[in-house]
């Protein structure tokens, strides 16, 4: 697989030194660490809300040899709450937005019709944006990003504003995009429950990385996660625990299939 | 501070439920703020509320809200507020709050959740969300309540801050005799830091008492459609499905000794 994005020994304030980090095109990557590691940082120099960097990599062109009117539609980002709608009501908003993208009338409903159905906005269509509640002003956040179909989409934690069954949900729709249309789909997290479903997992602590793997891989390094001030979620966290203990021989997530295994 | 809700009317229901003295109590709600509104004196209904063992009138409220404070999950601060100074002293000012040295009380406050005085001078607008989260909780102690109530106190935490807030939690209970009362939708969080637990569903109290023994009534909790601490279900199964006999922990560690005893 290629990579979509290289951040090469990336200087930035004194923030980040001699950073590098490689996401892989057509992929779900999630990036956790504790606060102020600098996850929001890396995913505002990436949206090029920073001045935009020689050493930042955006589909083989260095960043800052795009034109910033071009990158943005390239790269887009969703920062919570950091959104000022045009329109009153949700459906006006994501209907103007997509009007811009000149769509054929079928595609444009056709994606309207699944962007509402897969982030729950039915039920608001008509609501005015100032009456959503946080949560609800998030996914419409989401869906006037999705409308657009960048090429790479940067999501900012979500976590602190859905539960773990809502983010679920959400990431599965996340995969069907990344399947379908083959964005590249950036997410932090301060969960790392959330982070189970993703194709790799990127942990980050004072501004460097140090974990990169398949979340399954990084989840079982518990001394560490710990180390960087992460909670290991619970199945892992007994899984790995058991394991030591010669109890268990593999990582279980399902809790009905441990405690099988456990009391054959 | 005991606060105690005798046949309180809340829309609909009749309610009766007790914040223990010098304890951390949690409350999981499913139903917007009304109970919320009513432990912080907000919105009061019809019935009878004592402080101490004495009943209060509603002449009496604006006084007892003074000592109680709020600390919401808002971390989007007004415009006109600029740097954390403004923000602390903005307190000193909605409260009418009659400080010797209000300088040292807004540093102390910052000394309290973990940040130096530097965060004084700080713009509002640099801050992260972790740190929005400590100071809008040192603003919520510059009044010296006798009652904390803290919504989602952990929200935008990370496992290190989480651990260090539980232990000022702690502090100001067993030092200074407070009484917190946590809300929160997170269950786990719920089962492992608090004493005792009121569970509100639909403006009704589904149950109230010791932490532990609510959430070990397994089957009447999923029966009313809230979830489960991990660490209660994982035991609760062991149990149920195959006789395993374990007791229930918080700590995972000590869930792994029982079954190492057990399998």
């Amino acid at each position: 697989m290629n990579n979509t994005i290289a951040f090469s020994n990336w200087n930035f304030l004194s923030l980040f030194q001699n950073f590098s980090l490689a996401i892989k095109s057509k992929t779900l990557t999630s990036i956790a660490g504790p606060n102020n590691c600098g996850k929001t940082t890396l995913l505002r120099a990436l949206c090029g809300q920073k001045k935009m960097q020689e050493d930042i990599t955006v589909l083989g062109k260095k960043q800052n040899a795009y034109k910033i009117t071009d990158y943005t539609r390239i790269v887009r980002g969703v920062f919570p709450l950091e959104y000022t709608p045009i329109l009153e009501t949700v459906e006006e908003e994501l209907n103007y937005t997509a009007d811009k993208l000149f769509l054929r009338k079928t595609e444009k409903s056709k994606r309207l019709r699944e962007i509402y159905k897969n982030l729950s906005l039915n039920k608001v269509k008509k609501s005015l944006i100032k009456d959503l509640t946080e949560e609800e002003f998030i996914r419409l956040q989401l869906a006037l990003t999705i409308v657009e179909m960048p090429k790479i989409m940067v999501i900012d934690d979500i976590s602190v504003y859905f539960d773990k069954a809502e983010v679920k949900k959400i990431v599965e729709y996340f995969k069907e995009l990344i399947k379908e249309y083959g964005i590249t789909i950036i997410m932090t997290t301060s969960r790392l429950d959330d982070t189970m479903d993703s194709d790799e997992l990127v942990i980050l602590s004072e501004n460097q990385v140090v974990l990169q793997d398949k979340p399954l891989e990084v989840l079982q390094k518990d001394n560490i996660l710990n180390k960087v001030g992460l909670q290991v979620p619970f199945m892992i966290d007994l899984s790995v625990k058991l394991k030591d203990y010669n109890l268990i021989d593999n990582i279980e997530l399902d809790m009905d299939r441990m405690v099988d295994i456990l009391w054959k | 501070m005991e606060i105690v809700f005798i046949n309180h009317k809340l829309e609909d229901n009749e309610i009766n439920f007790r914040i223990k003295h010098n304890s951390i109590t949690g409350i999981h709600n499913d139903c917007g703020n009304n109970i919320w509104d009513l432990i912080s004196l907000k919105k009061i209904g019809k019935g009878q509320i004592s402080i101490n063992g004495e009943k209060i009138t509603k002449d009496d409220i604006f006084m007892t809200q003074k000592r109680i404070s709020v600390i919401d999950n808002n971390i989007h601060f007004p415009n006109y507020l600029k740097t954390v100074e403004d923000l602390l002293n903005e307190r000193f000012i909605t409260f009418n709050l009659n400080v010797k040295d209000p300088q040292k009380k807004m540093e102390d406050s910052l000394k309290i959740v973990g940040l130096t005085e530097d965060y004084l001078e700080r713009d509002l607008i640099t801050l992260s969300n972790s740190e929005k989260k400590l100071i809008l909780i040192a603003r919520g102690l510059l009044s010296n309540p006798d009652t904390i109530l803290i919504e989602e106190p952990f929200m935008y935490l990370d496992l290190k801050q989480e651990k260090r807030l539980v232990m000022l939690f702690n502090k100001l209970k067993e030092q200074y005799n407070k009484t917190i009362v946590i809300k929160s939708e997170d269950v786990d969080i719920l089962y492992k830091y608090t004493k005792n637990i009121v569970i509100v569903k639909n403006i009704d109290i589904l149950l109230e008492g010791d932490t532990k023994e609510v959430f070990h009534r397994v089957d009447y909790l999923k029966r009313s459609g809230i979830h489960i601490p991990d660490a209660v279900r994982f035991t609760y199964l062991a149990n149920k499905e195959k006789d395993a006999k374990i007791d229930y922990h918080s700590d995972i560690r000590d869930i792994i000794k029982d079954i190492y005893k057990h399998v």
